[in-house]
This record gives C-alpha cells, structure tokens and sequence, in this order.
C-alpha cells in the first residue's frame, strides 16, 4: 500500500488498530473474535477460517476503523486507554500496531487479511482452579461443577493448524494461552510446524505447574525468542490458596528454570482482586527487582467475579491500598504497561462497594478443600 | 521517486559579530548551499528520493573562528510538516573540536569522542548526519 497512507492510518488517526487485519484469535470453542476484547465475529465450527476472515462483519469493522469511527467491538480498549493517566499508555492496540507496521497487507482494502499474530485460547484445559477463574476458562472448575468443559474440536483445531501453517510466512507472534496452554496438545503439533524464526515470538501465559520436561514446554524453548508471562498473584501460602491446586515451590523452580534459558524473558501479570489488593506492590516488586522481569500486567478482575474487586473491600483497608499503590505508581511512572495498570487499580477503588459476598464464596471454598482463608488474610473478615 | 520536503529551522548566537554558517547535502550532493545563520532561520528544501535506497542527509556547520563563542542549535527538524524533534536524540553529531583546545583537554583528562549522540547545539565546526532510508514514509514509520 501507498507508504504515505499507511503512515497516516498509524499515526494521524486516533483509532487505528490493525488487528482486524492482522490477528487471529481463537477462543475455547474455536470462535473467532477481532481480538481479546472484540466481539465474535464467526464460529470455526460452522465457517471456514478465510471465510470469516473476510465477512461482513470482519469488512464492516475495518470500514469503520478506516474512517477512524469507535466501534462497539473496539470500544472497551479504546475506554481502557483513555481512562488511563499514565503519559502515552495505549494498551494493546498499539501492540498489534506494532506488529502491523512490519505488515504488507493493505490497511485501506476492508476485504484483505495476513496474518501476522496469533492469539489461541482453543482450550480450557487447565489443572488449576484459581479463584478468580470460572468454568468456562478452567476445566479442573468446570468438572467441579458439573459443568461443560471447553475445547475447539480436533477437526477445527486442525484446519486451523493448516492456516497458520500455510500463512506463517509473515507470521510475528504466537501467544498462547488458554486454559493452560502446556496442556493443550494442539499447541505441541502447531508450534512443531512452525519455522524457528528469530523474528518470530513466542508468547505463553502460563501457570508455571508444567513439569520441566513437558513436551509442549521443551518445543516452545526450540524457538529463539520467547516471553513466559507467569500468572503469580501472591508468594508462598497465599499463592497457594488463590491458584488452588499450585504448588509454589514448584513455580520457583520452574522460574529458575526459564531463567537459565538464554532465549527466554519472563514476566508476570497478577489478578488485582480483594485478596492480592495488598500484596500487590510486594509482587510487583519481587518480579521486577529480584527475577528480573521483563513487565508486569495486572489484570481486573472479571470472568463474572464481580464480588470479588476491590471496589468491595473496606473504606479503611482501600485507603492502606490507594496509599501503597500512588506509591508503586510513583516508582514505575516511566513503565506505561505498569503505571497504566495500577492507574486503572486505582480508578476501580474509587468506585463504591456493592457487596461483601466475597467472604461466603472464600468460606464455601473453604468447606470444598478445607482450607481456611480467613487464617490467610485476617484483615478482610 | 517520491519528493520529501524537508525543513530545518536553525538558531545561532555569537559573542563577536561572526556568525555561523550552514550547508546541507544529500549524500555528496549539495541540496543548499552554505547560508550564514543570523538569530534564527528556517531552510526549507526538498529532495527527489530514488525507492530502497538509504541517505544521509548532512547538515554542515562551518564558519567557527575559534576566536570567541559561537553556537548553532537545530531548533525543529520537520519532514513533509512532521515533526522529528524527538528522531534528532538518536542523531549523531561529528563535532571538529579546535587541535589546541583538543590536545589541552586530552592533557587534562578530558575524553571527547568523535561523535556525540543527541546533540542539537554546536559551539565548533562540524556536522550531523541524518540517515535515512526510503520508502521515507516506511522508513518514517518504523523508526519514529
């Protein structure tokens, strides 16, 4: 395309995202979505990937990004930047951008799509059942609950195999997550297809419980550039507690592990909820200063845990919070992905509190595994 | 072929009337011929640039006596009107230190390299050396 109109779509519109040109992604039931916070725009069960990829939807959506309109689909992201003070942070958009400047797709042809980033959720296999979670994420919840578990069918995962296999020429992010993506098979016969290019990364988010000979985690290492986001939202016991079923000797050692890869950087992200609200500077700081991570994300709290954000803690402990998190602001301002994340931590503890239903959900965790969360954080009963 | 409109506005300030000058090329060719810089001046010019080819644009700053101060300073850099203020921190400066006080500061201790990094005020003579490649708009946007 015209190098003049690309450099204008990048930078002189205000919304531009490439993702719907660029990114594949594949929820747990192998729906497609513009990204992780768009809407679904086909279902891979009754639609051919190139198909979706160039409907109406898909063409309607770029148009409107064309004319540089906020969309329904892109709304929440283009809310999440915004609402944030910290200097330029601009989320995830301008992640994929960044990726969509090395692109030779044509941004202004609605039709067109190349891929060159892959999001994959195609599972919710997952041996943990952390509290923040639910069924639809974790399959180790969902049979607790007697409910259906997640999965992208095998003959859906194939073609997408093939897909990504065919189009990886221009391919310059795999992120894999899930579920647990280093219990999901699809993810070992993709990644063996797929050309060990420098200029190729390898994204995983992971709960670090894999054992180190796991043969996902061992083909994920043939590949010369590769981030392990470690979902950490606490140390020690309370770690434990809150990642039920983790064990978190075993995420040290597996953190030393990657740390003596020379292809590997780490980093984390942590739920910010009721029960990691004060810990988390603590967190942020060991990961940064004593592992040496490359960032840090914190996520809201969502998945339909509404009980369990912080807007819901006491007046007293949000104000030991605000107080400890303006200073964590104050110490990464110049990290945008951080100071960004906790402005939006600290945007949720102005909201007033509508419940503390956190204390029976805890408490009927509690009856399932016997533990006894209120011996773990004595300050929120 | 693609014509790229360049603009760079210049600021000196001198303590005995002398003033410096500027010459500007593109590779070996001259684009703008050597201008003497008094207060503030803004040279605007343009370049025909071949496709998939990498330049430098350089910006010679002559004129020093070495008797008194003199000091030139790029005060905006734009392209086609776009700023690359920001772009000026990652170019590098090939200032020609004065022998004497050159061989004086070595003396002393003092190390000045041959280039400096970031530098938009020169008291010497010299140049900086702006490289680019084209596509300019591809380059533009990879690299700002």
């Amino acid at each position: 395309m015209d190098p003049k109109k690309k450099y204008q779509l990048f930078k002189k519109h205000k919304h531009f995202c490439t993702a719907p040109w660029n990114l594949l992604y594949v929820g747990m039931d192998g729906t497609v979505k513009t990204c992780t916070h768009g809407s679904t725009m086909g279902q891979l069960q009754e639609h051919d990937i190139a198909e979706i990829l160039s409907n109406k939807a898909f063409k309607s959506l770029r148009q409107e990004i064309l004319e540089d309109n906020i969309t329904n689909n892109c709304r929440s992201c283009l809310k999440r930047e915004n609402i944030s003070s910290a200097g330029n942070f601009t989320g995830i958009r301008n992640h994929y951008n960044g990726l969509g400047v090395h692109s030779s797709v044509n941004y202004t042809d609605v039709s067109k799509f190349e891929l060159s980033a892959l999001d994959l959720h195609w599972s919710s296999i997952c041996d943990l059942k952390c509290v923040t979670c639910w069924a639809g994420q974790s399959s180790s919840i969902a049979r607790e609950q007697n409910k259906p578990v997640n999965h992208t069918p095998t003959k859906v995962a194939n073609r997408i195999i093939d897909f990504v296999t065919a189009n990886q020429g221009g391919l310059k992010e795999i992120y894999l997550s899930g579920g647990e993506p280093t219990l999901i098979k699809y993810n070992l016969k993709l990644l063996k297809q797929i050309k060990k290019r420098p200029d190729l990364i390898i994204r995983v988010n992971t709960n670090m419980q894999w054992d180190q000979d796991n043969k996902i985690v061992q083909e994920i290492l043939k590949f010369p550039n590769v981030l392990f986001t470690c979902s950490i939202d606490g140390t020690g016991e309370k770690f434990e507690y809150i990642r039920r079923g983790a064990n978190w000797n075993k995420t040290l050692s597996n953190i030393k592990f990657l740390q003596s890869q020379p292809n590997v950087d780490i980093r984390a992200n942590t739920v910010f909820f009721v029960l990691t609200a004060q810990q988390l500077p603590e967190i942020i700081d060991y990961f940064m200063e004593e592992i040496g991570s490359v960032d840090h994300t914190i996520n809201p709290c969502g998945m339909g845990q509404y009980h369990l954000r912080c807007r819901n803690l006491s007046n007293e402990i949000k104000s030991l919070v605000r107080k400890n998190l303006n200073n964590t602001f104050e110490k990464y301002k110049h990290n945008l992905n951080i100071a960004g994340n906790l402005k939006n931590c600290l945007l949720e503890l102005d909201n007033e509190g509508s419940s503390n239903e956190y204390m029976k959900y805890f408490d009927d965790i509690d009856i399932l595994q016997g533990s006894d969360w209120r011996k773990l954080y004595p300050e929120l009963t | 072929m693609e014509t790229i409109n360049f603009a760079i506005t210049l600021g000196a300030s001198t303590t005995n009337n002398v003033y410096p000058t500027v010459e500007i090329l593109l590779n070996d060719k001259t684009q703008v011929k050597a201008t003497e810089i008094v207060t503030s001046k803004t040279i605007s010019f343009n370049l025909d640039l071949e496709e998939k080819q990498n330049y430098k644009l350089i910006i010679i700053r002559g004129n020093h006596s070495n008797r008194g101060q003199q000091i030139l300073s790029i005060k905006k850099l734009e392209a086609d009107g776009i700023n690359l203020n920001k772009f000026l921190d990652h170019v590098y400066c090939y200032p020609e230190y004065p022998r004497q006080w050159h061989e004086q500061q070595i003396k002393a201790g003092k190390f000045w390299p041959d280039k400096q990094k970031g530098w938009r005020d020169l008291g010497f003579n010299g140049k900086w050396i702006i490289e680019f490649g084209t596509p300019f708009y591809t380059w533009l946007l990879k690299n700002t």
